[in-house]
């Protein structure tokens, strides 16, 4: 573990150094909840509503606050690009020869990038949403560690897909449009609208996808907490961690294979 | 002067053309990107579906959606094909690779701007297109759609061209405009009648989407001429304005000792 807990430290200290970069990358984020703001105050007012489908106006936006907030940290280069970068020219056959595993590699960095992302775009988000809408009286502060638990499992859930995709490198030549559309699904179905939004119909679908378990879930806690749907929402994301690791597990060990095959 | 501009007119439609071809050469991959970026655009469908389900006294319709999205895919994307440079323009700038370009007896910026073509953009114009004739299956629609993918293709690529030229001045500014450089995208997917007050005129002005997309979106709907020759001649003026920015700002560049050639 110590040479992961050295190569997160080397990736915490490098990001230190571009920590106004990690601020100002935010602004992308932040246009999107004004956008959203925007939008649900319009839809909120010309309706005549205080609430739609349960949600309050002040609710939907820290929804939509925390969503966005959530998928600007899995949205990492390191998860996105550089496993791809390192199959499709070759240094992936040099990284996968050194002592260490290259998939806790990539993770070791990814939270050492994350760590500062996490303070910059949490102060960001919550400075935000206090501005546009002022707090949310339905927070309680004696969940939050309960809430921080699912949390951080939405973003392993969130951060494995992104590494599965990336991995994909290792069959086709480019792998950033399954990360377009993953981006896309997420959106629709995790960020903008709380699941309550969508055609009962559909519900149940989204309620047991790894899109529940990896945005709508964690975020719901946040806004509206219940015990008994918190505990649905942990054991949903346990379930996801477990199965989308053996999942990157058997394609990386496949790709190394198939990589050999080419000579690397 | 009339020679030396078709010279480099020609030029830039072989950079084009080859750009293109260059991103054909792996056809699998170049049917797979353009097709995955149709599907990621289409979903957003679903999107309109669920906000329309809640939305009793909304005054946008789903055919004015359809165009907002027709319009700004068609212009995004055809920027992206013919004017993809743009987007490399702070690697240029801050690594000293313009003096391939400077060395060059053509227009510089057209150069840059024509440099480099997105693959999945083929996808934007295509779903764009499908959209705009979904909404509006007529032959002036279809006219109006390539008019307004031009002038849209061309205001977005000089929007780009004024942020980026603010990296000549100081390197720090790189994030700030390149985060900036989503606005159009991120705010024309929506309709206007979202936005109010001091935003709605930024959005018409310093941030050119009305003159991207909702002006577009406008003609399409009422045939309102008067519109479509005001987003001709905004067009005209940011070219002109985006030009006289940049090469202020290449007064500035400093050359570096980078050895590099283009052929």
């Amino acid at each position: 573990m110590r040479k992961y807990f050295s190569i997160y430290k080397a990736t915490l200290l490098e990001n230190l150094q571009y920590t106004k970069g990690i601020f100002l990358s935010f602004i992308g984020t932040g246009i999107h909840i004004f956008i959203f703001f925007a939008l649900w105050k319009y839809l909120y007012s010309s309706g005549d509503k205080e609430i739609i489908n349960g949600y309050t106006f002040v609710q939907m936006i820290w929804y939509v606050t925390f969503t966005e907030f959530l998928t600007h940290f899995s949205n990492s280069i390191i998860l996105r690009k550089q496993p791809s970068t390192d199959i499709s020219n070759g240094n992936i056959a040099y990284v996968i020869n050194k002592p260490y595993s290259y998939t806790g590699y990539i993770f070791s960095r990814f939270f050492g990038e994350s760590t500062i992302k996490l303070v910059v775009t949490l102060l960001c988000s919550l400075t935000l949403g206090i501005i546009l809408i002022g707090p949310l009286s339905t927070f309680s502060v004696k969940y939050l560690p309960l809430i921080i638990i699912t949390m951080f499992f939405g973003v392993i859930i969130s951060a494995l897909i992104r590494l599965i995709i990336s991995y994909l490198s290792f069959w086709v030549e480019n792998s950033e449009p399954f990360q377009w559309l993953f981006k896309t699904v997420f959106l629709i179905f995790g960020v903008t609208f709380p699941l309550e939004m969508f055609p009962v119909w559909l519900q149940p679908v989204i309620r047991y996808s790894p899109i529940y378990a990896a945005l709508s879930g964690p975020v719901k806690m946040i806004v509206d907490f219940n015990i008994s749907e918190y505990l649905l929402v942990v054991i949903s994301q346990l379930f996801y961690i477990v199965l989308l690791l053996a999942i990157l597990v058997f394609e990386y060990k496949k790709g190394v294979e198939k990589l050999n095959v080419n000579g690397g | 002067m009339l020679t030396v501009a078709k010279n480099q007119f020609k030029v830039s439609l072989l950079s084009i053309k080859y750009n293109i071809l260059r991103s054909m050469v792996n056809k699998s991959s170049f049917l797979f990107s353009v097709l995955l970026m149709f599907i990621s655009n289409a979903s957003f469908l679903i999107q309109w579906v669920v906000i329309f389900s809640v939305s009793d006294g909304a005054d946008f319709t789903m055919k004015q959606v359809l165009l907002l999205w027709g319009v700004i895919a068609c212009s995004y994307g055809l920027s992206n094909i013919i004017f993809g440079g743009v987007h490399y323009l702070p690697e240029y700038i801050i690594n000293g690779k313009l003096d391939a370009y400077l060395v060059q007896p053509k227009n510089v910026l057209l150069s840059v701007m024509t440099s480099h073509t997105s693959v999945s953009a083929f996808g934007d114009v295509i779903y764009g297109y499908v959209v705009i004739l979904l909404a509006s299956p007529n032959l002036v629609s279809f006219m109006y759609a390539t008019l307004f993918s031009i002038t849209g293709a061309i205001i977005y690529a000089c929007f780009i061209i004024i942020l980026y030229s603010s990296i000549f001045y100081s390197i720090n500014y790189r994030e700030l405009v390149g985060s900036l450089t989503r606005i159009p995208t991120s705010f024309g997917t929506y309709p206007d009648n979202i936005f109010d007050g001091v935003l709605k005129i930024l959005l018409y002005t310093i941030f050119p989407i009305g003159f991207i997309v909702y002006l577009p979106v406008k003609v399409l709907l009422y045939n309102n001429i008067l519109f479509a020759i005001y987003i001709v001649l905004f067009a005209l003026f940011i070219v002109l304005l985006a030009s006289t920015i940049f090469y202020l700002g290449l007064k500035r560049y400093s050359s570096t000792n980078l050895m590099s050639a283009r052929v």
